[in-house]
């Protein structure tokens, strides 16, 4: 009885909030410019957004441990695939993507590819066996099956590092958000957003709110596709599917856009219908073209290693571990895999507007990462639509860090503290590392995020490759052979490590302006962005190698495999 | 899988029973059309990929010797600054090969110009650059003067020049011209004239083939194959596969729960 009053209080409170905002929006709207100022409607629909997930958290949170664990399993398949994708759509999808294409054209697709491919890789070989496994965390996974405590603390270690790595990037796409809406620089975005999405997490545990996932997909979907329909609508292209009517754009843009006819001086509309007009820019669609500076191998390793890299996330992982059956669990997958596709087809749409109305010399550089806004903006479309674009490219990132900065502290809490250094900690305690953890995280991250380092969808590739390089072969082996031991597991893993170090070192120390021996090779071959497509493979064949000429897995491991995960 | 008294061993590519050899096959057989579409389509594209100029690049091959050396006609400069301009509108120039490209355009164009003009043209040029760098910090009504001050003064040299170097008045490249110029006349440095050629190749140089040109839905089709193909055949793996093990599973009473 009370929850439910509670609920109606919380309608009312969420009902009185829109009515109110909606003069002040309207009112706003004619307010927004493209740069340098305050965008009074963008920061109250944030805003809104924002206590919305929390509110909604708020009163479908989890009265205790259990109903936290279980929560996924009383949803139905579709709402599964929608958590999945909530829980994948990051700042690197919502504006990353479409920046990728923008600066790099086709090169831009293999982050299109390679984080739609991978779960393929995730569904045939991970999804059944994990839910079947019953495991709760990736280091639970690896300690439990290489039966190695060491195995445990140093993934854990990595679920932290990779999760530390996928959160500069989204510092990055909140700085940049929070620049366009407050109109400040780039440097106060990131530590205004860093705060503000620490304090997010912070609150949002304390009151309790679990993430509903679903509604955050639906509304930050919903943001993403609105303005693609506007577009094409009013560009006149195929605007009733635009995820396959911006083919027209993609050609156009190979071909060039002829300027409009002068009458008397005056632009007429041109063939398009409407007043642009670029010269012919091939390099946008054509593959590997040599003015992006790109060749098709990093095609290839890109998309390789991202592929690789999403079937070893640790918090993409966890969302089978919580599905009601093995069957929910693989069809959860499909839907989320679809899902997600809906964002990953619509992306190229706001690169290629991108390119057209970018292209007169009066706009000026526009960054490659923030395009998406951009796009909507020279677009003309209203800005109360441009507001809520920029809105869920912040909820998607505040979504994914929160949800980062709780697995990182958790892991160190949880996997590190108690289980390695003070297994008798109190609940309290456990609890205060976590926090301590948390905000430790989250400033770390932000200071990273000032470097401006790379674009968002190059940054968060780095979490990717780790993944690929440490995750990835433990749960591949550890699965699909029982031959894998641990010291196989640890031969493989410390080789994913070393390529990894390896890479980081050259990256950092060339960012810092210095230069290391034969760095033109590592640059190319083993690039941050995508060692993982050697250092994957690699770290497999140590595993089996040393597997095989130690000792083998103890009949117990072995028999839980067969019986309990292979049947 | 093999189970013996006290051995217990499971590798998915030796499979001991017949349950464990059809899901053996299922997964491979999955994974080898996903490895196939997505990394063969692309290494098909490498194969019969062409380097494929674009035509102001041959356009610019034909005049270059000449402008090198001082003697290129009236109609050659023209085709000459066409050729350059037509690069300098891609978007994905980088700043330095753009300062290259108006350091090679600049002179070709006051070379066209009477000695009174060249004043007036610079002039006009100092504007439109101190106006550019304005408008960057203006707003509101300072904002809109600035555009119309930039507008006018773009006007002014494309009335000056469109002519002189046979452009249509509202072309593209007319639109692009007043900003491929610099204030200063100087002549394209030894370094830049090396430069100039790498660029307009690295520009103007494409790798394309059959499946790049052929158009699929309005898209080329390779583009509409990676962008739009490989995702659908991602999700319907995902399905095929969902229902196939499933099937699987059932047939061989496996543990569902």
């Amino acid at each position: 009885m009370l929850n439910h009053e509670r609920k109606e209080n919380m309608k009312k409170f969420l009902l009185t909030i829109s009515v109110l905002s909606f003069p002040i929006l309207v009112h706003a709207a004619s307010l927004t410019q493209l740069e340098g100022s305050f965008k009074v409607g963008p920061a109250i629909i944030l805003i809104a957004m924002l206590i919305t997930f929390v509110a909604v958290g708020v009163i479908h949170r989890a009265k205790d441990t259990t109903d936290y664990y279980a929560a996924g399993r009383k949803i139905s398949v579709v709402s599964s695939g929608m958590a999945i994708a909530s829980n994948w759509m990051s700042a690197a999808s919502f504006l990353g993507m479409a920046g990728m294409m923008y600066g790099f054209g086709y090169n831009g697709l293999a982050y299109v590819v390679g984080w739609t491919g991978g779960y393929v890789l995730l569904m045939v070989l991970m999804a059944g066996q994990i839910r079947k496994y019953g495991k709760f965390t990736a280091p639970d996974f690896i300690g439990d099956r290489y039966y190695s405590q060491g195995l445990r603390g140093v993934s854990a270690v990595f679920t932290i590092l990779i999760s530390f790595a996928y959160c500069v990037g989204q510092f990055g796409g909140v700085g940049l958000m929070f620049k366009w809406i407050l109109g400040i620089n780039y440097f106060w975005s990131v530590i205004l957003g860093g705060s503000v999405v620490i304090l997010y997490t912070m609150l949002s545990g304390m009151i309790g709110a679990t993430k509903n996932m679903v509604i955050q997909y639906i509304i930050i979907i919903t943001a993403f596709l609105i303005p693609t329909f506007l577009l094409t609508y009013k560009f006149d292209y195929f605007w009733l599917l635009p995820q396959f009517g911006y083919g027209t754009i993609v050609s156009d843009i190979v071909r060039g856009i002829p300027a409009p006819n002068l009458a008397d001086g005056v632009a007429l509309l041109n063939a398009y219908g409407h007043n642009v007009a670029m010269t012919a820019s091939p390099e946008f669609a054509m593959p590997w073209d040599p003015s992006t500076g790109s060749t098709a191998f990093q095609w290839y390793a890109i998309c390789f290693s991202l592929m690789v890299g999403t079937a070893g996330l640790p918090h993409v992982l966890q969302r089978f571990y919580v599905t009601p059956t093995i069957r929910d669990a693989r069809l959860s997958c499909v839907w989320g895999l679809f899902f997600i596709s809906l964002l990953y087809w619509s992306a190229p749409v706001y690169s290629a507007f991108g390119k057209i109305l970018s292209s007169s010399p009066e706009v000026g550089n526009l960054a490659s990462d923030a395009i998406v806004v951009y796009t909507a903006q020279l677009g003309d479309i209203n800005p109360l639509i441009v507001g809520l674009l920029a809105a869920g490219a912040v909820s998607a990132a505040f979504s994914t860090i929160s949800g980062l900065l709780v697995a990182g502290s958790s892991a160190f809490s949880h996997d590190i503290y108690v289980k390695i250094i003070n297994p008798k900690a109190s609940p309290k305690m456990q609890l205060n590392v976590a926090r301590t953890g948390l905000v430790f995280m989250g400033v770390i991250v932000s200071g990273v995020a000032l470097m401006n380092l790379g674009m968002i969808a190059q940054l968060v590739s780095v979490a990717f490759s780790m993944a690929a390089c440490t995750i990835f072969p433990l749960f591949l082996l550890g699965i699909w052979w029982s031959g894998s031991n641990k010291a196989g597991a640890t031969a493989g893993m410390s080789v994913g490590i070393a390529i990894s170090l390896f890479s980081l070192t050259y990256f950092i120390v060339e960012k810092s302006g210095g230069m290391l021996p034969g760095h033109e090779f590592v640059s190319y071959w083993l690039n941050v962005w995508y060692f993982a497509w050697i250092g994957a493979p690699l770290a497999i064949l140590t595993n089996v190698l040393v597997s095989l000429v130690t000792k083998p897995t103890p009949i117990e491991i072995r028999k839980f495999l067969i019986e309990k995960v292979h049947n | 899988m093999k189970k013996d008294n006290d051995e217990y061993h499971f590798n998915l590519f030796i499979p001991t029973t017949e349950h464990g050899r059809r899901n053996r096959n299922i997964i491979i057989t999955m994974v080898l059309i996903w490895f196939i579409s997505v990394f063969g389509f692309q290494f098909l594209l490498v194969i019969l990929q062409k380097p494929t100029p674009e035509k102001p690049l041959l356009v610019f091959e034909s005049v270059w010797d000449e402008i090198k050396s001082g003697n290129a006609s009236e109609a050659g400069k023209q085709d000459f600054i066409k050729s350059l301009i037509a690069v300098f509108g891609k978007s994905s120039v980088k700043k330095e090969n753009k300062e290259i490209l108006k350091n090679a355009i600049t002179p070709v164009v006051y070379s066209m110009v009477g000695d009174s003009d060249r004043v007036v043209l610079s002039g006009y040029i100092t504007t439109l650059r101190e106006t550019r760098e304005r408008l960057t910090n203006a707003k509101d009504e300072a904002y809109i003067e600035l555009q119309a001050t930039l507008t006018g003064t773009r006007r002014a040299i494309n009335e000056m020049l469109d002519s002189k170097i046979g452009l249509i008045p509202g072309s593209v490249e007319a639109t692009l011209l007043p900003y491929c110029l610099i204030g200063e006349n100087e002549a394209l440095s030894a370094e830049n004239k090396e430069a100039l050629p790498i660029i307009m190749k690295k520009y103007l140089i494409h790798n394309q083939s059959v499946l790049t040109d052929t158009k699929f839905l309005g898209f080329p089709f390779h583009y509409f194959y990676t962008a739009e193909l490989l995702l659908i055949l991602f999700v319907l793996l995902c399905l095929i596969y969902s229902y196939r093990i499933e099937a699987l599973d059932k047939k061989y009473l496996a543990n569902q729960q």
